[in-house]
């Protein structure tokens, strides 16, 4: 395997798939510093390129694109509050706070190291883990996989915010708003009002641009300000590189984590960046600060949502189950390419396979590496006062929304959810539950449907779940706790 | 605005939210209906709970003299966002764009003329661009 893998990063390093790769590693920085425009968006773009090429180069163009979405996301992330993508939304709780403190150049500088650490420890794990990825994702049946969303969403519900109560309350609400539209188990369109819009749910960019972004911009507004509080940037992208080395092993454990949760398919993106978030919450020492403008809270899920791109894609080559909306275009493209996914992808499509890993660790070094360096320039955007940038953004906000389904709704619900969600950040209602309760929404309830038709009540006893199961209890009475006492304390800041 | 008071406001559009869609939910088919069903009765429970905490909190803060107020000048930009999406649906997305930053930046922003025109411009051929190469559609308004 080793010799193929030689053979497969110099078919990487010629010189036409490297321009390749730095065309899509340019399209990725693009979309994923857009807010709204996600992975699916990139890879709708790029697909009609596609046409016609060999499947090294395609790969080496689909798969540049692929690797830095989770790193571009973070500027917006960190310098506005809103999350470019799903892999971003922990990103916000620290990253924001850093940047209001005119840190926005040290978030932004731990957070392209620890994705090249994290893109590099994905490829690594997706490397020894395609001989052994079958068992490990069949060890996880509906219920473990319904357990698994029950879980993720108990941690974003204690973790953001001050209260658990309105935390859990966040979450059940974005759960109720993902199951708006078509039931999944039976042919019914539930909460639409006869509106022809909801047939097909909200959409989740509309959701979380209105969630986020709206409240931020009219607060902004509001007290007149910019987004960094302090007239020039203070922290350094090297400081933040500094930063990122002195919590390796944090990085060593997100990423960790990131690669194993990413290799669960439709839970993996949604999740992983609050699972690692949390893990690196509960066992740090001196935890006070976290969702305060604690680097560490900007390291952990930045390490795991670029190691998970390499998890992910294990379900999705090995088994066309692919794990979320950019791996489902992924598998169409690789069609086109005249690639199929299944056993074949690793014995006479091998090569395909370790091209695909090497231009995983490739693009996520590249990606990263123009990412700090544009950063120091893009951080000044934190500087500019509120009248200057916001209408601006608002514009670009507008059109992000606007291309969810190209309908009127998409304004509609965009700014509905805007005024909920000032109120619910005035009024200390943690908004990242409802983010995650919203995506989780229609995978749990298709994984509870499927548990309970196959097993009946009989998959309560499974061992993996009760396992699952005590996590998350241990979790909600250790994050309850912590919580009071935090409060008890000090009297905490929120940002989700 | 006393933000205590917004805040049990808010939590009461809360429970009225979650008990209509129990309501709601109780007429779907069995298997449309036990996931958000189950859902909105849980979060009713909580919205309850976390009521009866915040009325708590309420009179000890009355008592204390504490008043929290909410920024009201805030509805002044909410009123801003709605202003552009009206505009949007009158006179479609370029249109309303020209006349949105137009009017914001000489109003809030206090932009001098030149300045503006300047910004509409940059704007206008950056919308042109990624229209062009992205593939990214406007919406029509009804007037135009």
């Amino acid at each position: 395997m080793l010799e193929a893998a030689l053979d497969a990063l110099f078919i990487v390093l010629d010189p036409s798939r490297v321009v390749f790769i730095f065309i899509g590693i340019l399209v990725g920085v693009t979309i994923g510093f857009l807010p709204g425009l996600g992975g699916p968006v990139g890879m709708s773009l790029l697909l009609p390129f596609i046409f016609g090429m060999d499947p090294y180069s395609g790969i080496a163009l689909l798969m540049g694109m692929v690797a830095v979405i989770h790193t571009a996301d973070t500027f917006p992330a960190v310098l506005l509050g809103v999350p470019g993508s799903s892999g971003s939304q922990a990103t916000i709780m620290d990253g924001y706070p850093l940047a209001q403190r005119g840190e926005a150049s040290r978030a932004l500088g731990a957070a392209f190291f620890s994705s090249i650490i994290g893109g590099i420890i994905g490829a690594v794990i997706m490397f020894f883990a395609i001989p052994i990825g079958r068992p490990i994702v069949l060890m996880f049946g509906s219920p473990e996989l319904f357990m698994l969303s029950v879980l993720g969403l108990s941690m974003v519900g204690i973790l953001a915010g001050n209260s658990a109560i309105k935390g859990l309350l966040a979450g059940a609400t974005g759960m109720l708003l993902g199951t708006v539209g078509g039931a999944p188990a039976t042919a019914e369109y539930r909460f639409t009002f006869e509106w022809i819009y909801l047939f097909n749910g909200i959409p989740l960019t509309v959701l979380a641009l209105g969630l986020f972004a709206l409240p931020e911009m009219i607060d902004l507004l509001t007290q007149k300000r910019s987004i960094a509080s302090s007239s020039k940037l203070e922290g350094s992208r090297l400081q933040g590189i500094k930063d990122a080395i002195k919590h390796k092993w944090l990085i060593f454990r997100s990423s960790l984590i990131g690669s194993f949760v990413g290799f669960i398919p439709g839970l993996g993106g949604s999740v992983v960046d609050w699972i690692s978030y949390g893990v690196a919450k509960q066992t740090s020492k001196n935890n006070e600060n976290f969702g305060k403008g604690d680097i560490r809270g900007v390291i952990a899920p930045e390490s795991a949502n670029n190691a998970k791109e390499g998890g992910t894609l294990i379900p999705t080559i090995l088994f066309g189950i692919p794990g979320s909306g950019t791996t489902a275009i992924l598998l169409g493209g690789l069609i086109l390419l005249g690639v199929s996914s299944g056993p074949s992808m690793l014995t006479s499509d091998l090569d395909v396979t370790l091209t695909i890993v090497w231009t995983l660790a490739l693009a996520s070094v590249f990606g990263a590496i123009v990412c700090l360096l544009v950063a120091k320039h893009v951080a000044k955007i934190s500087l500019i006062s509120a009248d200057k940038l916001v209408p601006f953004l608002l514009i670009i906000m507008m059109v992000g929304a606007y291309q969810s389904t190209r309908h009127w709704g998409d304004f509609l619900i965009f700014i509905l959810i805007g005024i909920i969600g000032w109120f619910m950040k005035h009024l200390d209602w943690p908004r990242a539950p409802l983010l995650v309760g919203f995506v989780l929404a229609t995978s749990a309830e298709r994984y509870l449907h499927l548990s309970m038709s196959r097993y009946g009540f009989e998959w309560l006893s499974r061992p993996m779940v009760l396992v699952i199961g005590v996590i998350t209890i241990l979790i909600i009475v250790s994050g309850t706790h912590m919580k009071r006492r935090s409060n008890r304390m000090a009297g905490g800041g929120d940002h989700g | 605005m006393d933000r205590k008071k917004i805040s049990i406001l808010f939590s009461l559009f809360m429970i009225a939210v979650f008990s209509y869609l129990i309501f709601e939910a109780s007429g779907f088919q069995d298997l449309a209906r036990y996931f958000p069903y189950t859902i909105a009765i849980g979060a009713l429970i909580l919205a309850v709970i976390d009521l009866i905490l915040q009325l708590k909190d309420y009179r000890k803060k009355s008592e204390d003299g504490e008043v929290d107020q909410l920024p009201i000048k805030s509805f002044i930009y909410i009123g801003w966002i709605i202003g552009y999406m009206l505009l949007i649906v009158s006179f479609g997305f370029i249109s309303a764009t020209i006349i949105f930053l137009g009017s914001f930046l000489w109003l809030e922003t206090k932009f001098k003329l030149w300045k503006i025109l300047i910004s509409i411009g940059i704007v206008i051929g950056l919308l042109y661009v990624i229209s062009t190469f992205m593939n990214i559609q406007w919406p029509t308004g009804w007037l135009f």
